[in-house]
């Protein structure tokens, strides 16, 4: 090893998520997409299940092998329990946004009347499609919900993979936005009376928008504004007491990556921007490495009689997979030193996907396994 | 199905090529190798990105600072960022909007718009991407598209709206994208995919969902890291098994043969299931981090122009 991975190891504490879950109520998931995250999380949650931890994994938009893994049939927005053979209780959700959504609407709604309203308009319909995080806010309304569940003590929340890696921290203030767009309380004319005399200049701009994208869509956009009227409150309060809850100390972030440049990179700039907002990674999760070939000690030396072709192809496939592990070794190593993480934990590529629940508890082992660090 | 050997005639054929692939496949990075693939053609390039990709800063620094790239390149590629947002403000304010100040626009209409609208900053990208090829400016244009979860509504979006809008301009554009994606002349797709259960099960319900959408055409599946099929003369294997079964060589060729192993099973599937679509594989790079001169070599590769064999 070289000095830069001695260094780096002396800050990592631990080899093992094993005290996040005992000690934590939220763990969320996050990092870029293609890692494995949600297979992370349905591992760590199974894993938290065997040692007796009562525990609830939220997933969102799983691989059907996974979602078949965790026997998971359709989305739900219920805690369906997964049988294992541990002694804790395992639930899992699979998220639906939409459903969500509506929830959130029927319970902001001043009466069932405006709900329905609300549901029923098309400018509401597209809003889950197309307003960029809302579906990441939907899992941090999930997650708030479920968190004063108490049939689970440790809840596991996967993040969507996004673009922007932290939308799901900023898509309520990003809706609230949407809600409180002050454009349309102008055109409405449902602002302060002041306002009123730019009315008209207002509704040329409301003509000419109609021009180009159709009187239907604005009759839509602005039925849908008038509906929406008195609820953004609630939905700000609650977008702040899902804030205050990530911010807690039961809440543990754990960043998932896998040791390739590329990912790297990415998992970096996520790290430092969760850092930046004030949050700490409690642990790193490099998933899907090269395996350390050299930890046997039995030697294949020159007194094995191998033709020469034969011993080219073994001593470069041994040198290019060494080559291979080293340099993403060195790239983890770039990244501890970076964010810090209190806990490191490797998981080796395995030779097929995740594809049922021995699969995963052989991923949680990874994860929770006694500290190996000596 | 068939196995393609080289991207040559494709990328003589047709003009435009939406590369388009779940999060970790390379998409980028194949992306930017079909760029160089093209400008080997002698081809003018555009490399349209969405969001700026490691991979595109890899290819933009590498063009910039190799000298003898520089110089033996007759037609540069040039890299382009869209932003959704923006060019959907450049829209609106080319079409009778243009009173509305920026500040006013940049205060949220714009995202009311296009909340009000499914598709319609998707839609503005692909149109200005048609109006690039109808330019013929370029002889390649490469889209690195968006993740392929999102893949579905970029490629519905002229449908979509041409269902809200009946009529006008937007309804024209819709139109003209869509006869644009339809002809396999002008405009391919291409996924990028591994050989692992999982990408090639999402690959094969992206395509079934993508025909089910419209006329869409399909380019070559990339099958993107494959690792090399490496084999032992029987008397080295008994050797080995029996003496040295534990050796660190023999530990890295079974772990390598296992993984090539399980990849045939996945091709083979991927295979069955393309039915009359044709694939290309790439080989596994033994790298963690992607080079100007990795993306070279693939942009060689995709034209059959390596040296090394990679069956």
């Amino acid at each position: 090893m070289t000095d830069l991975s001695d260094e780096s190891n002396r800050l990592i504490a631990d080899e093992s998520l094993i005290d996040l879950v005992n000690t934590k109520q939220v763990i969320i998931m996050t990092g870029s997409g293609g890692v494995g995250k949600t297979s992370c999380a349905a591992a760590l949650a199974i894993g938290a299940s065997l040692v007796g931890i009562d525990t609830c994994v939220v997933t969102i938009d799983p691989a059907k092998r996974l979602a078949d893994a965790l026997g998971l049939d359709e989305i739900g927005n219920d805690p369906v329990e997964i049988q294992t053979l541990g002694q804790g209780k395992l639930y899992a959700v699979m998220l639906d946004a939409d459903a969500t959504f509506d929830d959130l609407i029927v319970r902001y709604a001043n009466s069932p009347d405006q709900a329905e309203k609300i549901l029923a308009n098309t400018v509401y319909q597209n809003l889950t499609k197309n307003l960029s995080g809302i579906q990441e806010y939907m899992a941090m309304e999930k997650l708030f919900e479920l968190h004063n569940d108490n049939r689970f003590k440790l809840l596991i929340v996967d993040t969507p993979p996004s673009a922007n890696a932290l939308d799901f921290l900023d898509a309520p203030r990003r809706l609230i936005g949407f809600l409180d767009n002050k454009v349309f309380r102008v055109i409405m004319n449902t602002g302060p009376s002041f306002l009123k005399p730019v009315s008209f200049a207002t509704k040329a701009v409301l003509k000419a928008i109609s021009r180009v994208v159709g009187a239907e869509v604005v009759d839509q956009a602005v039925a849908f504004f008038q509906d929406f009227e008195g609820m953004q409150d609630g939905f700000r309060a609650r977008a702040e007491i899902v804030q205050e809850l990530l911010r807690q100390d039961q809440t543990a972030f754990v960043l998932v990556t896998s040791p390739r440049g590329d990912t790297i990179q990415e998992a970096q700039e996520f790290g430092l921007k969760l850092i930046g907002f004030g949050f700490r990674i409690a642990g790193l999760i490099s998933n899907r490495e090269t395996p350390d070939f050299e930890k046997t000690r039995i030697s294949y030396g020159p007194e094995i009689d191998v033709e020469q072709h034969d011993r080219k192809i073994l001593s470069q496939t041994l040198t290019e997979m060494k080559d291979l592990r080293s340099h993403e070794q060195l790239q983890l190593t770039k990244l501890t030193r970076k964010l810090e993480p209190p806990r490191l934990v490797h998981i080796p590529t395995l030779l097929r996907d995740v594809a049922n629940m021995e699969d995963l508890a052989q991923v949680a082992k990874h994860l929770l396994s006694e500290n190996k660090k000596t | 199905m068939k196995t393609l050997r080289s991207l040559k005639p494709t990328l003589e054929e047709t003009t435009v090529f939406l590369v388009a692939g779940k999060g970790g496949v390379g998409k980028s990075t194949l992306s930017c190798a079909l760029a160089l693939s093209a400008k080997n053609l002698g081809h003018k390039v555009a490399l349209i990105l969405l969001n700026p990709s490691p991979a595109a800063n890899t290819l933009k620094a590498g063009l910039e600072n190799n000298p003898a790239v520089a110089q033996t390149a007759t037609n540069p590629i040039e890299i382009l960022t869209l932003k959704p947002e923006e060019v959907l403000i450049d829209y609106l304010q080319d079409h009778g909007l243009s009173a509305l100040g920026n500040r006013l626009i940049s205060s949220g209409i714009v995202s009311v718009i296009a909340t009000a609208i499914p598709g319609i900053k998707e839609l503005l990208i692909l149109a200005k991407i048609k109006q690039m090829e109808r330019s013929g400016t370029y002889d390649t244009i490469i889209l690195d598209s968006p993740a392929s979860g999102h893949l579905v509504t970029f490629l519905s979006s002229p449908r979509g709206l041409a269902e809200i809008a009946k009529v006008g301009l937007l309804r024209t554009q819709a139109d003209e994208v869509a006869a644009l994606l339809g002809d396999a002349k002008r405009c391919q797709l291409i996924l990028v995919t591994l050989a692992e259960e999982t990408p090639v099960e999402e690959t094969v319900q992206t395509i079934a969902k993508i025909k089910e959408l419209s006329n869409i055409s399909l380019g070559p599946v990339i099958v993107n890291g494959v690792v090399p099929q490496r084999t032992l003369s029987a008397a080295t294997r008994s050797q080995i098994e029996q003496n040295a079964s534990g050796s660190p060589e023999f530990a890295a060729f079974s772990y390598l043969g296992a993984r090539r192993e399980m990849q045939d099973q996945n091709l083979e599937a991927l295979t069955h299931k393309l039915q009359e679509i044709p694939s290309f594989r790439l080989p596994f790079i033994f790298t963690d981090e992607i080079t100007f001169a990795h993306e070279i070599a693939l942009g060689d590769l995709l034209l059959d122009l390596s040296e090394e064999n990679n069956s």
